[in-house]
Order: C-alpha cells, then structure tokens, then sequence
C-alpha cells in the first residue's frame, strides 16, 4: 500500500473572514478561489501558477444572514451564494471579458478586477438555504434548504433563471446537493439520513429515482467521482460511504470509511494518480483533513474498491472543525485543496509525493 | 380532539410549499414578569411537529385548570408560521363531523331555531365521484356528472336531510362574468395609467394560491383578481339571494360546499364572507370529496347504484339554478377561456404553446390582419410553474421583494435593462391574465379528491415506466387517475378544448353539446336577473350594464372581496429551528 | 405567554458556589497542568466538570424563574469530561418538555461563549428522561442548525433571557 507516499503541505494561509468560514470553491476556468462566511462576505483570492495566492475582492452579499454555500457555475463566469436568509444570488463581474475571453487562462496576470455584481436573485426557500450546486453543464442550479426541498433552476441567458422543479422528497433538512460530473443526474443528502438521486422525467418534472439508505445520521456533504461510477457521502455517523453504480439507474453500497472521529462535514473528490479512481479528501468536526486513493480491488472477484489514506492532517484548522475541502478542478492544479473552518481562515494544502 | 378519519395528511397533494409546525398561538414574555403576572397570563395550544396537541394551562397560578386551547381559521390565516393548506387542527373546525353535528341538532322545520341545510357541490368533485364509480365496476358503463349529481342530490336529501342540493357550475357563471367584468375595469384603467388596479390579473378561484401571495408574495395581491370565487359567489346566491327568496335570514340557513380542496375551508373562513349583523357565513362549513365519500360510507351509501330520478331529464325537477352548466377551457374553472372567447372575434386567431408541460400553456389571441396582439394569456397549475409566473410578473411590472440582497440586484437590473432592453426567456412579453391553481392538473387534482382505488397503480402500466421502479409506478398512477377524473369532468360537459384549432375559435366559448348555448342564455339571464335583485337595480340587460354608484357599491360588496398581506411575525420561544 | 410544560416543578437546593466563583475560576489555576491536552496554546487551562458545571447552572429555566440547578435538570455529575471532548447531558423536568431544545441551546450558547475554542461540546438529553430525546439530541448537536438558530432575532432574544 502507497498509504505514505504523499503528504498535504500548507502553501497558503488566508485570513480575512471575520466570523465562521463555511464554504470554499475554485473557480474551473480562472485562477480564482472564493470563500463564504457567517460574516455574510464572499472573499476572492487569486493565485499564480508559483502558488501565490492574493486577496482580490470581498464582495458584500446583502444577504441578511450567512452565507452558507459557494458554487462556480462551469464557466467560471458567475457564481451563486446561498444563505441563511433563505435566498441565493447569483454574481457576475462587472465588466466581464470585454476583449473576448479567451487569454484568461493563461494570462493569469490580467486578472480582471471588476466589481461583484447580484445579477440575480432567487427566492423560494422558505428557511435557510444549505447549499447550490451548478450541473456539469451549466444547465440547471440546484439548492437546498431546511425547508425540506430541493429546487432546481433552470439557467436562461441574461442571468435569468426558471424554476423547473420544486423536490419535496425529504422528511426533513436538506444539507447538500451534488451534481454527477457528465449527466444529468441531481443527489441530495438530508439530516433525515437519505441521500436521493433525481434525473428529468423528459414529459414532467424531476423525480427521485433511487434512495441511498444506510447512513446512521445527518448526510452532510456529497462528492461524485470524476468517472462518474461512484458517489461518495459523508455524515454524522463517522463514516464516509462509496455508492456505486451498478446499474443505469440503481446505485448500491460498496464500501465504508473510517477515520474521522467528529462529523464529517465535507468530501471533495478529484482525478489523483493515473491508473486510481482519484483521490477523496475529507474533513470534518475532528479537526482532521484526509485524503483517501480509491483503486479498483485488486482482487477481480471483489466490487469492494480499495481505500488507501494516503495523506492526512490533524488539527488543519488549529482546534477548530474544518467546513468544507475542495480540490482544484482547474489543469495542472489537481494537486491544491482549499479548506475552510470555523476559524474563520481559508488554508490551501498542496498534497506532494513524499521523495 | 378528533380527526377527521378522511384526512391523511402525509399524501395530500393540495400543498403549496412545505408546512411548518404552527407557531400561532406563541407570545413571547420577559422571563421577570412573567413570575408576577402568571395569573394574566393568556391560554395557548401548541401542536408539535408529529401533529400531537398539547394542551395548555391557563397559566392562573393559583387554579392551575387546564384549558382545551383552540386556534380557529381566522388566527391562521392571520398568520405566517405554516404556509400549508391542509393543516390538521383547522379541518377539525370544517369537517364532516361538524356537519353531522349541526344537522343532528337542528330542530325541525318550523320550529324556533330551524336552519335550512343547503349544500352545494363542486362539479370537480362529481368527477372525482364519477371517475371512482365507474373504475370500479369494470364492466358498467361510464356514470356520467349528472347521474352522478342525482345520486349524491339522493343522499344528501333521504340520507342527512338535507333541504336543497346545488351544484356550484351557476355561481361559477357568475363568478366568470364578474371576471370578465373586472378584467374590462383593470383594462380600462390600466390604459389610462390608473395605478390602483393592474394588468396582468391572475386568477384568485385557488385559495392556495392565494394565502401563499398573501404570506410569501405580497407584491402579487395587487394583480389577483378581486372577484369572488364561485364557492364563494355561491354562499352570496344562498344566504342573501335565495334566502330573500325563501324569507329566512342569512343566519337561518346552513350552507355546507363539497369542495375538492382543503383550502376552501380556509378561503369560507375568511373575514370577508362573514356577516356581522347575523354572525354568519356565507358558507359554514366546507368538506371535501373524500369527507363526503366518508359519509356516504359510514351511512352505508353506495354510489354506484342508480336512483330513480337519475335518467329523468333535467328540467324535470325544480331547481332555482341552473345545473352542470358547461364552462369549456379547463376544469378548474376556464378563467382563462373566459377572457379568450370575449376577446374573440372574426377578426382574431387563438395560438397556444406550451411551457415544458401542460400545467403551463400561453394563449395569444392575434389580429389575423393587423398582427397585433389582441390578448396575451397563461394557464399555469403548479407550485414551480406558479414560481416562474411570480418572477415573470414581478420582473415585468417592475414590482418586486426588497429582502436580502435585492437592494443590490435592482442596481444590476437597471443596468442590464437599459444595456438589453429586457429580452427573457420565459415568453418575451408581459401577459394580460394567467389562470394560476396550486396544484399540479389543477382542481381535478386538488388535495380534497378521492384516491385512486385499491390497485388502480398497479393496473397502470406506462410505455415510459419500464425502468423505473415501484415508488414511480404509483407516482404514474396518480397522474393516470388525474387524467380519468378529467376525462370524468368533461364526459357531459362540453368537450375540453385544450388546444383549440384556430378555424375554431368562432365558436369557441360554445363547442359544446346541443342545448350549450341555450343553457348559458337562460343562466345570463338569470345572473342578470339576480344581479338586478341584490344591487336594487333596475333595467339592467347584461352582466356589465354600469349601475348607479349604489348599484356598483353593492356589486363590490357581493360579488368581489380583498386579499391582506399577512405580516410575517415571528415570536420567539417556539421558534422552529 | 406559552404554555407551561410542567406547571409544578419540583425544586432543588443548590450548590454554594457562587457567581463570583464563577468569574474567578477563569484564572484560577495556573499550577495545575498535568493535563493530557492540546498543545498549541500555552496558556492553557485545564477545566474539569466541576467549572462547566459553574457555567451552566445559573441559566434559567424559559418556563419557571428558576434556574436549570435548582430544578436538577443540569448537575455536575452529568457533564463528562474526556479530554477536550465535554459531554453535557440534562434532564427534562418533564418527559414531554416541549422547552427542551431551548434549555440544550442554552446550555450550548452559554459553553460557546464561555469555553476555550479547543473544547467539543455534546448536549444529550438524560437517556429515557424525554419522549423525542433521539431527535433533540440531533438537533441540539448540528453546528448549522444551531447556528441559524442564533441568527434568528426572535430565538436569539428568549436565548438571552435565559443566560441572563
């Protein structure tokens, strides 16, 4: 087993947040990575290619309470918030990409730094919402709240929205939503302990096709694998469980993980080494940050995966819990995680091959 | 405190967002006074999120007598904790058993303190009815609505005593004109930049619909039609017109609606349908289908056999209404063909188009020279779909919530406006009406109805559900059921025009069976004849005749209401968190 | 006002230390650190049951102007101690105490407010000792939860009354 082969390395310490950091995101096309807060701000930093990362902009939600949740749409063009009051917002930039696109990527210098604007907003939930998600395309935004629903928003051109389906499946608290990486596919996980999958009845509405049962408490947070196979989640009970699927519509357990010792409140699930099915970071109330090399079993009898924790950190955030992980999506950055906690400070980790 | 044995409250789908518990009853005290006023302290009810009761002392220290709390209709509907309709504790207030109660006491005719007990019958829930009978006699033929009226007209009469049965098709006459009547006014002012009433006007008949504007989306209430609903135009014909006509006061008459919402209960108990001087409502009591099924049960009832006077002809028995009068357009009630076939003409070509399903349909009525458009419409059934009507209103009136992050949002959207001079995905255009219902289908499909029957899932079988599992079948199943109850609705009624052709839009409010338009002659002349009688009018000829300011007065006061913002207060120690 | 869960509580003497104990036990012991904790501050103090007891005793109950120590729904001996990892449990006065998620959100408040951030709170209902224990316990221990709970006005308001 590789299990010491690497190890998480901080390059980069990022205070600024004035209250509890819930939520971290990088943004999938620019070199930008932005952090939500109780203190009702969403902080953008952008780094270079050497792993410096700046503060560029705090931008002033006008929500009225905190800001919960953070997502990029795939663009990277706008992202949304969704907070406690209830609504989520949608932000572009002031004067976005005026010359055409394109440069961004590479020019990492010429950042743009226009103003944050609420192009936006979307209300509906009746309490505090949980958490948005963009769909692999850009098509649809979903959120979740303690009002029991998950909605989906269909995205129209000119930060217009339309509301496709109101998912009032859940018995209670709604924590999280996660898009599949290539269909259409929408899964929420819910304090009453079930994780429910939905796609598009093409004549009607969305409807939950399948119900993952199994977890002993409140499923915090979802991660599907960059294949596209599997679904990870992460709950209350200290475990992290691996879905797979075995079918087109039918998803079944294949594996339990153990080690945290707190919540788990965040699993963030990236490519990682050639030849693995990616690297799962988790973290939670424990203070721990760990990151797990998931492999086909070597065994062909076996559909069990096999988990390798190859890399992990204790007390990431001092003796505070740790909110949200997240793996860089961009190329040639795979190797950077952002972490969020409750003290307030956003820490990205480089996970390095032990030489 | 007793359920109603009709309700189950886990599957109703007459929701319009998810329910909390009731925080009604909860005031919130300093902890220091509170030790030296418990004597004054108030009595309240709590019911905890399983549903449960917890009754509540009065709180008087020294007696410590504990008190039944009671939170009536009015308190809920004055309150933004629970935005649901079904919500346990007020359907206790309005149920079959109340009825039953009332009836059992009501002394005898001509005694002292007699009611007469009226009940009036919505035609969707005689298709609920007629869609149950006739699944499950597999062989029989179809019962038609009126059949279906005969039988319950039956029952009600040799069974609970009841004096007179309606059904509720000639109050929705009314109501229609009216609508078409305020439509004309909102119009009218509209044109002349008259802020008070506005364009679009949307619908109001759906009670769901309405408490969610009035808790969540007070910036709606200015454009829901005024008009009474004809539940409610119907109390108005009962306790002031045929009560004038019998000599009893309004207080003297019972008036139980079988509706298929539980909302209905909630839309009778409101303020503006009680009479002060006679401290009584317009209609008392409200049940639903499936309450009114229970009846029929517990007594024994069994619709699906015929009574003598079911194929007797219609004119045959005397009735002061009209009956089935047919309404083409939707089964909810063809708000929205109303105004389509009054703003038809020659000249106008109907095209329809669907938004993703058909719970939301936009209705265009286009000068066929001019390319003008005459009339621009919507039929929107469902809570997603009602959401994009409330963005899409909002967005085009320029009326909108100042929550949140709105005050940066309107800076954006001034911007954008000027930039992109407001194109939208939703329909580029601002529309003049939408026929919006809370639930998904409609009223046919309202919380209220009957189930499918035992089995019926199971006996469905969709090319489209092959893959998918057991939950979904019955998710098809209801959606199946729903097509039958409609189907139910319109098997005697003229044909639904869902989509009319555009070669038929001559004869679009009258594609309909052969005494069609005879009927609807006699039933305007009659509404006109009742509008004459309660407005203290005379020589009016049509619905719409301006009357004296008295006159109109009293139009408003019959035949129209008010909606209120309910100001959303939420007090602290009970708070759901 | 609600209505009263348990309109005759049974009432129990107290412990004698005082609130003034209280506030100087923060800097009371400078000595004794033999403790088994963390490591990354080094003013760190140790804290036993005894001091969380402290905390928590003086709040009042939402329903009766008595505090959660002299109805014995906190005690010293129900609050565990392992490490940073502190268990709190309480006992309902009565086994439907519709107040209860009220009287754990104080307890927690109270600890968020006065514990050094190293410590892990748990907020337990006495096994057995209410009908819904499973679910408050939920719901007494989700950060998030509880921490909208506190961003609302209204609750926020009746919390303070209680930590008065």
């Amino acid at each position: 087993m590789a299990a010491s082969a690497y190890t998480l390395r901080q390059i980069a310490d990022l205070p600024g947040h004035e209250d509890r950091a819930w939520n971290v995101a990088w943004n999938p096309t620019r070199p930008l990575l932005a952090s939500c807060s109780a203190d009702k701000t969403v902080r953008l930093y952008h780094y270079t290619a050497e792993g410096i990362f700046e503060n560029v902009s705090s931008v002033s939600t006008g929500h009225a309470k905190t800001v919960r949740s953070v997502a990029w749409a795939p663009s990277g063009k706008t992202f949304a918030t969704g907070s406690f009051d209830s609504n989520i917002a949608v932000w572009e930039q002031e004067a976005p990409f005026e010359d055409g696109d394109g440069g961004m990527d590479v020019d990492e210098g010429q950042e743009p730094r226009g103003e944050w604007e609420c192009a936006s907003l979307l209300e509906g939930h009746e309490t505090e919402c949980k958490c948005v998600a963009y769909s692999s395309t850009g098509t649809f935004l979903a959120s979740c709240s303690r009002d029991k629903t998950v909605w989906i928003w269909e995205v129209k051109p000119d930060a217009e929205f339309e509301c496709t389906s109101v998912l009032m499946t859940h018995s209670q608290d709604v924590k999280c939503v996660a898009w599949h990486p290539t269909e259409e596919i929408l899964a929420s996980g819910s304090y009453d302990e079930k994780i429910y999958l939905y796609v598009e009845d093409p004549m009607d509405d969305w409807y939950e096709f399948t119900t993952l049962t199994g977890h002993e408490g409140t499923v915090w947070s979802l991660a599907f694998s960059p294949c596209g196979n599997y679904l990870a989640s992460s709950s209350d009970d200290l475990t992290i469980r691996l879905w797979q699927r075995v079918d087109k519509s039918r998803w079944e357990l294949n594996t339990t993980l153990k080690g945290h010792d707190r919540s788990i409140y965040s699993v963030s699930w990236t490519k990682g080494a050639d030849g693995s099915l990616g690297w799962l970071a988790s973290a939670g109330g424990d203070g721990k940050i760990n990151v797990w090399e998931l492999r086909r079993n070597t065994d062909e009898r076996k559909t069990s995966l096999e988990a390798a924790l190859i890399a992990s950190v204790g007390d990431a955030h001092g003796v505070c819990d740790v909110n949200s992980v997240s793996w860089c999506p961009r190329e040639g950055f795979g190797n950077l995680l952002a972490s969020v906690g409750d003290d307030a400070i956003l820490r990205v980790w480089k996970i390095e091959r032990l030489s | 405190m007793a359920f109603s044995g009709a309700l189950t409250l886990t599957d109703l789908n007459d929701f319009i967002t998810p329910s909390q518990a009731c925080i009604k009853p909860v005031e919130q005290t300093n902890k220091p006074q509170e030790v030296e006023n418990r004597g004054d302290a108030s009595t309240e009810i709590r019911i905890d999120s399983a549903g449960s009761y917890y009754e509540v002392s009065s709180g008087a220290s020294s007696s410590r007598k504990l008190e039944v709390a009671q939170i009536s209709l009015n308190d809920c509907l004055a309150c933004s904790g629970c935005i649901t309709s079904a919500e346990s504790v007020l359907i206790t207030m309005q149920s079959h058993e109340e009825v039953m109660g009332v009836l059992s006491a009501n002394p005898p005719k001509e005694k002292e303190g007699h009611r007469v007990p009226v009940i009036s019958i919505s035609p969707q829930s005689l298709a609920s009815f007629a869609a149950n009978v006739s699944s499950s006699s597999a062989t029989g033929p179809s019962v038609t609505l009126r059949q279906m009226l005969s039988r319950i007209r039956a029952f009600c009469t040799e069974e609970l005593g009841f004096e007179h049965v309606y059904d509720t098709t000639f109050a929705r006459h009314i109501s229609l004109l009216e609508h078409v009547q305020e439509f004309r006014e909102r119009k009218g002012a509209s044109r002349l930049n008259e802020g008070a009433a506005r364009l679009p006007m949307l619908a109001s008949a759906c009670p769901g619909w309405v408490c969610y504007a009035e808790k969540t989306h007070a910036e709606m209430l200015p454009f829901i039609s005024r008009t009474k609903s004809p539940q409610q135009v119907m109390g108005t014909l009962v306790k002031s017109w045929l009560g004038h006509k019998w000599g009893k006061n309004p207080d003297e008459i019972y008036h139980v609606t079988v509706m298929p919402c539980y909302d209905k209960k909630l839309e009778a108990s409101r303020s503006d349908f009680y009479n002060d001087v006679y401290s009584t409502r317009d209609v008392d009591c409200v049940i639903t289908t499936s309450e009114l099924e229970l009846l029929m049960r517990e007594r024994g009832w069994d619709l699906s056999l015929p009574v003598p006077s079911e194929n007797m002809r219609p004119e045959s028995h005397s009735c002061e209404f009209p009956e089935l009068l047919g309404h083409p357009g939707s089964s909810s009630g063809s708000y929205l063909s109303s105004l389509v076939s009054e703003f038809s003409s020659s000249e106008t070509e109907l095209s329809t188009k669907t938004i993703r399903s058909s719970d939301y349909e936009e209705y265009t009525l286009t000068n066929k020279r001019t390319n003008e458009v005459v009339f621009r419409g919507a039929r929107c059934y469902g809570f997603r779909n009602l959401q994009n009507v409330v963005r899409k209103v909002g967005r085009d009136a320029g009326v909108g919530t100042s929550r949140g992050a709105a005050g940066r949002l309107a800076n954006v959207r001034a911007k954008r406006g000027a930039k992109a001079g407001g194109t939208d995905a939703v329909g580029s255009s601002s529309y003049d009406y939408v026929e919006v219902m809370a639930c998904p289908s409609g009223c046919v499909n309202g919380g209220g109805q009957l189930k499918p029957p035992l089995g019926f899932a199971s006996g469905v079988t969709s090319s489209e559900s092959s893959t998918i599992s057991d939950d979904n079948a019955a998710r098809w199943g209801n959606k199946e059921w729903t097509k039958r109850v409609e189907q139910a609705y319109w098997h005697d009624l003229p044909t639904p025009p869902p989509s009319p052709t555009p070669t038929d839009t001559d004869q679009f409010p009258t594609t309909s069976i052969s005494d069609g338009k005879t009927s609807h002659l006699l039933a305007d002349k009659l509404a006109v004849q009742i509008l004459s009688d309660l407005c203290e009018q005379q020589g009016i000829i049509y619905w719409s005749d301006t009357m004296g300011e008295n006159g109109e007065g009293l139009r408003k006061k019959f035949f129209r209401t008010e909606y209120r913002a309910v100001e959303s207060e939420v007090l602290g120690i009970q708070v759901k968190w | 006002m609600p209505e009263i869960y348990n309109a005759n509580p049974t009432i129990f003497a107290t412990s004698k230390t005082s609130k003034l104990a209280l506030a100087a036990s923060k800097s009371l012991w400078p000595d004794d650190s033999n403790d088994t904790l963390d490591n990354e501050n080094d003013e760190e103090e140790p804290i036993d049951a005894d001091e969380i007891f402290e905390h928590i005793r003086s709040i009042n109950d939402p329903e009766h102007p008595l505090t959660l120590e002299q109805l014995a729904v906190v005690s010293a001996k129900q609050i565990y101690m392992n490490g940073n990892n502190v268990l709190v449990e309480f006992t309902p006065t009565v086994p439907h105490c519709g107040q209860s998620s009220l009287i754990g959100l104080s307890i927690r408040v109270r600890l968020m407010r006065t514990l050094p951030q190293r410590f892990k709170v748990d907020i337990r209902v006495k096994p057995g000792s209410h009908t819904d224990g499973p679910s408050l316990n939920k719901q007494l221990n989700d950060k998030e939860r509880v921490a909208a709970a506190l961003e609302n006005p209204a609750l926020l308001g009746v919390v303070e009354e209680c930590l008065k």
